[in-house]
């Protein structure tokens, strides 16, 4: 016990809330441990706390509070049904409610909207894409906060569009669009708008075009660079594309004699992935993870999923040989990494629409959800019971949801 | 082992004084969990008393207790998270002094144990609870209030607790 004058001690003290709340670093530390709900509630208690919580700096800070992925978003669609975006939590145990039911930029009578891109907590939006047209519109929403502006259009015609977003770097973030030259139609032309500037701008020349440059699918921000293909990304500093190398497997690989494939390519909390298989042992995924500086590919874990192919044998298409790269009705939807090494965990498709966590460091699995796929269901197991062992969604029309409180 | 015999034998104690002139003996070893204590005794004020006119007597009992049981090499980790857990089950307005004292005395473990216990306390109340617990008065007229509540509806759904506590 702390030895003391005797002396009764008052329950009062001299420090007022006021005193600690003039104290804007310990309302900040307080503020930081927040959840987003709770701290866009907060904006309403004064002006002074409205500023501080919405101000770059907050947002810059509030980084290392950022949780990782919570949950999926997966776009769906077929013949049979208008596509839809589905949400699946990761955690069965706590899960999260779907972040938004209606996107709140949808119009009654408006075209479809899908989600092109997620990137740290922004999510890049576009009205359905119509190919005779190009009157289409772009968002950028955070779902977290259901905030959203619609893009300006740029100069030309735009053939797509991607994302980057750095809450590490900046507290702003870039759009680059891929649009056809007003001068030259032959060329396409690289413009970027910046939410800083809220401008956009012509980026270098223009440059006849290129088919493998499409800028509308499974694009992904990492690190300074728009990824456009396995082999090709968009270096945003010196505003250029540029060849990064594929891992060392596929050296030599002739086309015709395909013995590797890329079945997965994407970004998770900081982290670029790429999975590859073999067709000799295609339930093996080989996860490499990129240096940190861009140049080189590394083997960071290597899986063996045959207690999935095991556990749901219907994934199993006997009708191929089964060194076809399509022998399992299995696909990896997503990568994701948390703060700890051993958060790690991939997020499995199988049939139906069933949507697996298969966690990395015990090798344990479990259904996350299995959507009813409805009226298709019926009309496709008439034609052929072998043929409803299909697949619904695909690593590039799969979204992860980060909760973030970014405002503009 | 031989360190610890050491210190045992050549105990250096200092006087920490609150602002109500309490004044309470401790471990040097111990009291220097504080940076700010550690860099006084670093410039020599060791041997004399050393005032804390920003402490209250109260709340300095409080962050001794914290600064013993984080010193203690007989207790392990479960015992320090059950007593951090126990030590901040106490009124709010009680961790927010003791979380300014721990700012004062930079006792960075202290203040990420405060910070933390007074966010998971207010994170499911009201604004107007929020704001009594802070003493603050709002500067916004009803008008911008309901403003930014129309912008995040959703924020504002749900029950939420109207305690003070």
């Amino acid at each position: 016990m702390p030895q003391s004058r005797k002396k009764t001690i008052t329950s009062h003290s001299i420090f007022s809330a006021n005193v600690v709340f003039s104290n804007e670093g310990l309302l900040t530390e307080i503020l930081l441990r927040l959840p987003v709900k709770s701290l866009v509630q907060c904006k309403c208690i004064s002006k002074k706390w409205r500023s501080l919580i919405s101000s770059p700096h907050f947002t810059r800070l509030r980084i290392p509070y950022f949780s990782p992925a919570r949950g999926i978003f997966l776009y769906h669609s077929s013949f049979f049904t208008n596509p839809f975006h589905k949400f699946v939590s990761f955690n069965l145990e706590n899960p999260i409610p779907t972040p938004f039911l209606k996107f709140p930029f949808a119009q009654h009578d408006s075209p479809k909207i899908f989600i092109m891109q997620s990137c740290n907590g922004l999510l890049l939006c576009c009205t359905k894409h119509n190919p005779f047209t190009f009157n289409e519109d772009y968002y950028i929403f955070n779902p977290t906060t259901r905030q959203f502006i619609t893009l300006p259009r740029p100069g030309g015609d735009v053939i797509g569009m991607s994302l980057a977003f750095d809450p590490w770097k900046s507290p702003h973030y870039k759009v680059i669009c891929l649009r056809i030259s007003e001068l030259e139609p032959e060329n396409d032309q690289i413009e970027i708008y910046s939410s800083e500037s809220k401008k956009w701008r012509v980026s270098g020349p223009s440059f006849p075009k290129r088919y493998d440059l499409s800028f509308r699918h499974g694009l992904v921000y990492w690190n300074g660079a728009i990824y456009v293909s396995y082999i090709k990304r968009f270096n945003l500093e010196q505003e250029k594309f540029e060849i990064f190398p594929m891992p060392n497997c596929f050296d030599g690989q002739e086309w015709d004699k395909e013995d590797h494939r890329i079945v997965y390519f994407g970004e998770s909390y900081g982290y670029l992935h790429l999975i590859q298989v073999n067709r000799q042992k295609l339930t093996l995924y080989n996860i490499y993870e990129m240096k940190n500086d861009g140049t080189e590919w590394f083997l960071k874990y290597e899986v063996n999923v045959e207690d999935v192919v095991s556990g749901y044998p219907r994934m199993i298409r006997r009708y191929l040989e089964p060194t076809d790269f399509h022998y399992y009705a299995m696909a990896v939807v997503n990568v994701v990494r948390g703060e700890k090494e051993e958060d790690t965990f991939l997020v499995l498709h199988i049939p139906e629409m069933a949507i697996l966590r298969y966690n990395l460091a015990d090798k344990s699995f479990h259904m996350l959800c299995d959507f009813d796929r409805g009226q298709d269901k019926g009309i496709l197991e008439e034609f052929d019971e072998e043929l409803a062992v299909c697949l619904h969604f695909h690593s590039s029309s799969t979204y992860q949801y980060i909760e973030s409180t970014y405002y503009w | 082992m031989a360190e610890a015999a050491s210190s045992t034998i050549e105990k250096n104690n200092l006087t920490l004084k609150s602002s109500y002139g309490d004044e309470f003996v401790l471990e040097e070893s111990i009291a220097i969990q504080s940076v700010t204590i550690k860099n006084m005794v670093e410039d020599g004020c060791s041997s004399s008393v050393i005032p804390l006119s920003k402490v209250d007597t109260g709340t300095l009992i409080k962050v001794i207790e914290y600064m013993k049981m984080h010193s203690s090499t007989s207790s392990n980790e479960e015992e320090i998270q059950n007593f951090d857990k126990e030590f901040v089950r106490i009124s709010i307005k009680t961790i927010l002094n003791i979380l300014e004292a721990a700012n004062f005395l930079d006792i960075r473990s202290l203040l990420d144990l405060c910070a933390e216990a007074v966010a998971n306390r207010i994170k499911n109340k009201t604004p107007e609870v929020v704001r009594k617990i802070f003493n603050i008065t709002s500067d916004f007229t009803p008008e911008e209030e309901a403003e930014i509540r129309n912008e995040t509806p959703w924020a504002f759904e749900g029950d939420l607790d109207h305690s003070l506590d």
